[in-house]
C-alpha cells in the first residue's frame, strides 16, 4: 500500500469514527472506548495500564 | 522547565529509564508503506527497540487498527500484537481534555480522533507522541496550543514528533 493510500484510508476511518461519536456524552464515550479496547485486548495481546499504576507510571500530572 | 520535563522523559545510554512513547496509528500504518522507505525505516526502529522505548497506545489506535481492511489490516494488527504496547484506558478526564482542545480550536471537532491521541498522551504523562499526521498533530500550531492548554490545566505536554525526530540511526 502506498503512503498516500494509507493516509486516505486512515482519514476515512477517522471521519466515520467522528460520526459515530457525535452526540455521545463523556461517560458514553468512555464506556464505548474501553468496551472496544477490551474486545480487542485478547486478540491483540494488549496489556492495559492498571488503575494502581496510573499514579506513578507514567507520571500523569505534575 | 522544558529541560526539566525533557530530561525526566527522555533517556539514553545503558541502565537509563526507557522513553515512553505514544505511537499514533499513522506510525503503525507506515510500517507497511511501499513508497515511503525513509518513514518506514524510522517507524521500524521505533517499534523494534524494546530496550529504549516503552510503547503506549489507546482505544483510538485499537479502533483505527481494527478498521483497517483486508490483508493490510491483518498484518497491522499482528504487528501490534507482537510488539505488545500498553493500552491506556479511556477515562472521563481524557475525553474532557479532548473536548477542551476542540473548544479552544486547536483541531476541528470533526477530527476528534486526532485530538484524542494528544489527550491520551497528555493525560497519562507520556513523554513523546510519535505521529506521521502532519495535517493536525505534528504541527507547530498544535504543539504550541496544546502546551498552553495543558499548562493551564496542570497536565504535562508530550514532545510531539515524527519518528525521524526521535529514533537513533546506526552511525
Amino acid at each position: 500500500m502506498k503512503g498516500k493510500e494509507i493516509d486516505e484510508m486512515l482519514h476515512k476511518i477517522r471521519e466515520e469514527h467522528s460520526k459515530e461519536l457525535e452526540g455521545l456524552t463523556v461517560e458514553e464515550e468512555v464506556h464505548r472506548a474501553n468496551e472496544l479496547a477490551e474486545k480487542y485486548a485478547e486478540e491483540l495481546g494488549l496489556r492495559t495500564l492498571k488503575a494502581e499504576d496510573r499514579l506513578t507510571k507514567p507520571d500523569r500530572r505534575r | 522547565m522544558f529541560f526539566v520535563l525533557f530530561s525526566d522523559k527522555i533517556s539514553v545510554g545503558p541502565n537509563m529509564r526507557k522513553t515512553s512513547v505514544y505511537v499514533e496509528t499513522s506510525v503503525w500504518n507506515f510500517l507497511f508503506a511501499e513508497d515511503a522507505a525513509y518513514r518506514r525505516s524510522a517507524a521500524e526502529i521505533l517499534i523494534s527497540r524494546n530496550d529504549i522505548y516503552e510503547l503506549y497506545i489507546s482505544p483510538i489506535v485499537i479502533y483505527e487498527a481494527g478498521k483497517c481492511p483486508g490483508e493490510f489490516g491483518e498484518v497491522l494488527r499482528d504487528t501490534i500484537r507482537k510488539r505488545e504496547p500498553i493500552n491506556l484506558p479511556a477515562e472521563d478526564a481524557v475525553i474532557e481534555l479532548s473536548r477542551e482542545y476542540v473548544r479552544r480550536e486547536i483541531i476541528p471537532g470533526r477530527f476528534i480522533d486526532d485530538v484524542a491521541h494528544i489527550a491520551y498522551a497528555s493525560y497519562y504523562g507520556i513523554g513523546v507522541l510519535a505521529s506521521y499526521n502532519f495535517k493536525h498533530i505534528v504541527k507547530v500550531k498544535t504543539k504550541s496550543l496544546v502546551a498552553l492548554v495543558n499548562n493551564l490545566l496542570g497536565y504535562t505536554t508530550p514532545q510531539i514528533v515524527s519518528p525521524e525526530e526521535l529514533v537513533e540511526y546506526e552511525r
